[in-house]
């Protein structure tokens, strides 16, 4: 069951916190956490997501089924890799292809198999093709898209001096300690939209297992990727609103053709999600935790449009 | 309103529409290009029976410049590599990214806050279709019935995936921007009253060769091929991307580029 590819749109919204911390920090203004200037709400990138969601499946890769099934390692790594760690478990490709037309294309279906990130999120592929070149067919368009994810209200970083018993110059030596600095978001909360295309699942053979285990290290992207620098960072809410098709149980064709498109606008699903600050916080002016918050789910049984299921990820 | 004439809006929080004269740090035009609402258009639907032409693009949003850096992969994947791989496993060698890494960069971006646009297109048969035999009437109530409700072939984008958009169907442009802009408290005469934005991307893919339509061919239709080696795998045109410009005005917040109405500078081959 779960080997097979996905087959339904999904759109889902995560909530995520940081507490005296440093969720993205910016280079372009020395590591601040980085900003919308026009709105002071805190920003973090979308590569810094799917980066913390490589490194969660490249530090508890999942064991594949068997050597035809889906593996797991990932192609793009952070900085220096240690040579002797990475190999492990990557299939060679069973039949070679002789026809020299598809062997690019048995190539980038191999990539796809043994690489979870080429897989989800896609790549760029060199083709050398003259044809080719230039065109959409040297990317792999991966069906997960993440957007930058935003706070909810303005932020205000802080520039913390600390001291370093541990001097980093040789000058310095004769100090013991010397000052250095960091920033921090005292409490923000942040949303960062995501949508899985299974159009493009179908091409990259991205499956239920793959969705699940995405859904799972976002779950716990922070858990693991614990620092000084960026304090406390918690997910809040995972929620997935899945397109299951408005059809009867019985047109099962007609519903998976329907569950590919999608049954509703994704914006209206997200507003349904509602993030507010409690009276008390209101009052303040700012929000300074969780508990700040009121977040409320519109969506009932009832209400919920048709051929849409919610799931809340952060329950399971 | 001809009967192949269809407005989307869409909107989104950031948008990027690259320039191609600076696209190592990515600089954005300041409003929508004709290609990047083509894209839009097909992620929503698209079948090889039909092509678009961008008719004009209302601004009901400008949006305001910000710029953001971040690490970046250099590096492409290797079809060449990925060969050698296949056979042995252990050459494998990864991609570094971050800070530092061999492959990895720092690039910046100057991107758009907060737009929304109204896209006017003509739907217009291709070659295919016309084989094909349905009237055109068929294809725009499939994308009307699709933009309505929300249903998209993939999630479209504006300019860059991480800038997803949503859409929404409307009826008539000039009435969406009069209604949307007095919701905004704006006046739609002063989103954007008149620039020359001088030389703007058209697309890539030439408007009058993909009249042809293109698709890859089934497996069993390649079966049937006579068993040639020059023998092509799809039907219709390949279009080789070259880029194709014009001169960009806006009027009124709108952005007039149906191919007919601008001044298009392309490359011509003489005699064609």
């Amino acid at each position: 069951m779960s080997d097979n590819i996905l087959t339904n749109r999904h759109d889902f919204l995560m909530l995520f916190e940081v507490t005296n911390g440093n969720p993205n920090g910016d280079p372009d203004a020395g590591n601040m956490p980085r900003l919308d200037p026009n709105s002071n709400r805190g920003l973090v990138s979308d590569v810094c997501l799917k980066r913390k969601v490589r490194n969660f499946v490249e530090q508890f890769p999942h064991g594949r089924a068997d050597s035809d099934a889906n593996g797991f390692n990932i192609l793009i790594k952070q900085g220096a890799v240690i040579e002797t760690e990475q190999k492990k478990g990557i299939e060679a490709a069973k039949a070679q292809q002789k026809d020299k037309d598809k062997q690019a294309e048995a190539a980038m279906k191999w990539l796809c198999r043994e690489f979870y990130d080429v897989r989800t999120f896609g790549g760029v592929l060199s083709t050398g093709d003259d044809v080719m070149k230039g065109s959409a067919w040297g990317q792999v368009r991966g069906p997960v898209q993440f957007t930058f994810g935003q706070s909810f209200h303005p932020i205000t970083p802080l520039e913390i001096t600390i001291t370093r018993c541990a001097v980093t110059k040789e000058a310095d030596k004769a100090k013991e300690r010397t000052m250095g600095n960091k920033h921090i978001v005292p409490y923000a909360l942040y949303a960062a939209k995501g949508y899985v295309s299974p159009a493009f699942a179908e091409r990259t053979g991205f499956t239920q297992a793959d969705l699940d285990l995405l859904f799972k290290a976002i779950l716990q992207m922070f858990e693991h990727d614990r620092s000084a620098a960026r304090g406390e960072m918690v997910v809040r809410g995972l929620y997935d609103f899945e397109h299951v098709g408005t059809q009867h149980e019985n047109n099962a064709e007609q519903n998976k053709r329907e569950a590919r498109l999608g049954c509703a606008h994704a914006h209206k699903l997200f507003e349904g999600i509602k993030v507010d600050l409690t009276n008390e916080a209101k009052a303040k002016g700012f929000p300074e935790s969780f508990a700040d918050y009121h977040v409320t789910c519109g969506w009932t049984k009832d209400n919920l449009p048709k051929g849409v299921r919610l799931h809340n990820r952060h329950d399971a | 309103m001809s009967d192949n004439s269809i407005t989307i809006r869409v909107w989104g929080d950031y948008a990027c529409f690259t320039r191609p004269e600076m696209k190592i740090e990515r600089v954005s035009y300041p409003v929508m290009t004709p290609s990047a609402a083509r894209g839009v258009l097909e992620a929503i639907f698209w079948e090889p029976e039909i092509y678009y032409l961008i008719d004009s693009i209302h601004v009901v949003r400008r949006g305001c410049w910000f710029s953001f850096r971040r690490n970046e992969v250099i590096s492409v994947i290797s079809i060449d590599n990925a060969k050698t791989w296949m056979k042995s496993p252990e050459k494998v060698s990864p991609i570094r990214a971050g800070g530092g890494a061999e492959d990895g960069t720092q690039r910046n971006m100057l991107a758009l806050a907060g737009v929304e646009y109204l896209i006017t297109a003509e739907v217009h048969l291709s070659d295919i279709g016309k084989r094909r035999g349905h009237p055109i009437k068929t294809y725009r109530t499939e994308i009307e019935r699709r933009a309505k409700s929300g249903k998209c072939y993939h999630r479209p984008y504006l300019g860059v995936r991480e800038f997803a958009a949503d859409f929404d169907l409307e009826d008539d442009a000039q009435a969406a921007l009069e209604r949307r802009s007095a919701e905004l408290d704006k006046s739609c005469k002063s989103i954007w009253p008149e620039e020359d934005l001088g030389l703007m991307l058209y697309d890539v893919f030439d408007h009058e060769r993909r009249t042809q339509g293109f698709r890859w061919l089934k497996e069993e239709e390649q079966e049937k091929l006579p068993k040639k080696k020059a023998a092509p795998r799809w039907e219709g045109s390949l279009v080789k991307p070259e880029a194709v410009f014009f001169q960009a005005n806006i009027k009124d917040a709108k952005l007039d580029c149906h191919p007919q109405r601008v001044r298009l500078a392309r490359n011509r081959v003489a005699g064609e």
